[in-house]
């Protein structure tokens, strides 16, 4: 029913007339919304879009040397094939492109190499019996940082917890 | 008697206007925060990095640049500055729960690391964490 229906039959009881009233009341209050949900779509798509670009951080931890430094002392004649020293120091030397890793002062091939006789270590429980093993790693001053992170992240997939980085 | 058509009564739109505002301004200042807290930092590549859990309140992050400028919390610092940094982070935090979180770039001398290592383990802190991404 248009306005112009409704003029025409205005005449009508009090009842009749309020009726009218309340059903145009209904029809137009509905908003147009569609411009808001446009602005929330766009809003979200664009929320959804970022966040997945963002790539996400992960982390590799170790201990500061002044709080390692409390139970461990450098040893100078460290021999892998003694069971009774336990600690693992790995250097990590080098400058551009080129890294290169010791092991208790023997000289490694690879990353892989490092992973494999540290695996060997975790595996010695004249090792890891008593205490759990502490690894030093000592990078040189010229060593590109991600080489060290690379040494370090070998020496957590072999199963090493506590890990100290030196800064002298 | 003549009448008048009635105006189509018009949505108050006005506390949407708001809504949607705030929640613009929301999200950029929140990601205002993120950028200088976390600087855009070529961080090393791992394959698969063993994951620690950690809470963002605990952490005092260090972002070492490039060329191994330090910043922090959006701002230049020297590196006479950083023990001072951690010890007032460490001060609210805790000693126990407090990390000391480096994002250096991957290029950056081992040096330079060192040297803010040095300073953050003079403040007292005994945990560090290096940011990595995931080498896919």
């Amino acid at each position: 029913m248009t306005w112009e229906d409704d003029e025409v039959s205005a005449a009508g009881s009090p009842a009749a007339q309020e009726e009218r009233k309340r059903r145009y009341r209904i029809v137009t209050r509905v908003p147009t919304l569609t411009s808001l949900i446009d602005i929330v779509f766009l809003m979200l798509t664009f929320f959804v879009v970022t966040a997945t670009i963002a790539p996400r951080e992960q982390q590799l931890g170790a201990s500061t040397p002044s709080h390692a430094a409390k139970g461990l002392q450098p040893k100078p004649d460290l021999d892998l094939l003694d069971p009774a020293k336990i600690d693992v120091e790995i250097a990590v030397t080098g400058e551009g492109d080129a890294f290169g890793i010791t092991l208790n002062g023997r000289a490694l091939g690879s990353l892989q190499d490092l992973f494999n006789l540290l695996k060997g270590l975790q595996g010695d429980d004249a090792l890891t019996g008593t205490q759990s093993p502490r690894v030093r790693i000592a990078g040189s001053d010229s060593v590109r940082y991600k080489y060290v992170l690379y040494v370090l992240n070998t020496v957590h997939k072999a199963g090493f917890e506590d890990i100290t980085l030196e800064s002298k | 008697m003549k009448r008048t058509l009635p105006q189509a009564p018009r949505p108050n739109i006005t506390s949407f206007i708001d809504i949607v505002l705030l929640l613009v301004i929301f999200f950029m200042v929140a990601s205002h925060f993120a950028r200088t807290s976390r600087e855009k930092v070529d961080l090393p590549r791992i394959e698969g990095p063993k994951d620690l859990e950690h809470r963002e309140e605990d952490l005092a992050i260090i972002n070492i640049m490039r060329a191994g400028r330090i910043r922090i919390a959006g701002s230049g610092f020297s590196l006479g500055e950083v023990q001072a940094f951690v010890a007032s982070r460490m001060s609210r935090v805790g000693p126990d729960r407090l990390k000391v979180y480096i994002r250096a770039d991957r290029d950056v001398p081992f040096g330079r690391i060192k040297q803010v290592m040095r300073e953050v383990s003079a403040s007292g802190a005994r945990s560090i964490a290096f940011a990595v991404l995931e080498q896919k």
